[in-house]
């Protein structure tokens, strides 16, 4: 009796060799692309931390303000959410005493869109970097 | 920098740059496909801020 190779069915995960999705994602998160490293995309990474670490520190510079997780305020939670998807930028931050933010500055709301909006795309480059991870998105 | 065009120039090389390193593989293609996004997110602006000027 000969054995076939039974056909892998739609939508199955291709295997993956090297850290584990958790392990990814959180090194993606804490250090802005750090999972493409883990899994060899070399130049991919050095982008991701160059652009976002560079996004990050234009926003402190631009005078923006870390925000508080504060319930009462639902856009100061959501922003505060978005600024701490970038984590070791956000850590260090926290323990230089920066982004107490500058309301009377030109450029504060400016600095505020740049930190946000760097903690957001920290967040789509964690997701690709987990789908990598996981097999869905081919190395 | 105070400029609000020079600062909506470098959001939108950051976020294009971040948009064609994600989405495509190929460098030839991640150019083609940042320029794309950048031009966008310029005009864009512009259009909606001349739209707004009319407008309001």
């Amino acid at each position: 009796m000969t054995s076939r190779a039974m056909p892998e069915p739609a939508g199955a995960l291709a295997t993956v060799q090297g850290p584990s999705v958790a392990v990814t994602v959180i090194a993606a998160w804490l250090i802005p692309g750090a999972g493409h490293l883990l899994h060899g995309r070399m130049s991919k990474a050095m982008w991701f931390f160059l652009l976002l670490s560079l996004m990050y520190a234009i926003g402190l510079g631009f005078a923006g303000r870390l925000f508080p997780f504060q319930l009462a305020e639902p856009l100061v939670f959501l922003a505060a959410i978005a600024e701490w998807s970038l984590g070791a930028p956000r850590l260090v931050a926290l323990a230089a005493g920066g982004g107490a933010g500058d309301v009377t500055s030109v450029t504060y709301e400016y600095g505020n869109t740049f930190l946000i909006v760097a903690g957001l795309l920290n967040m789509l480059v964690t997701l690709d970097a987990a789908d990598v991870a996981s097999g869905r998105k081919p190395r | 920098m105070t400029s609000h065009l020079g600062v909506l120039i470098l959001f939108a090389a950051f976020v294009s740059a971040v948009f064609a390193v994600l989405m495509r593989d190929v460098a030839a293609e991640q150019v083609r496909f940042g320029s794309r996004v950048f031009l966008s997110l310029v005009l864009g602006a512009y259009a909606a801020g001349w739209l707004m000027y009319v407008a309001f």
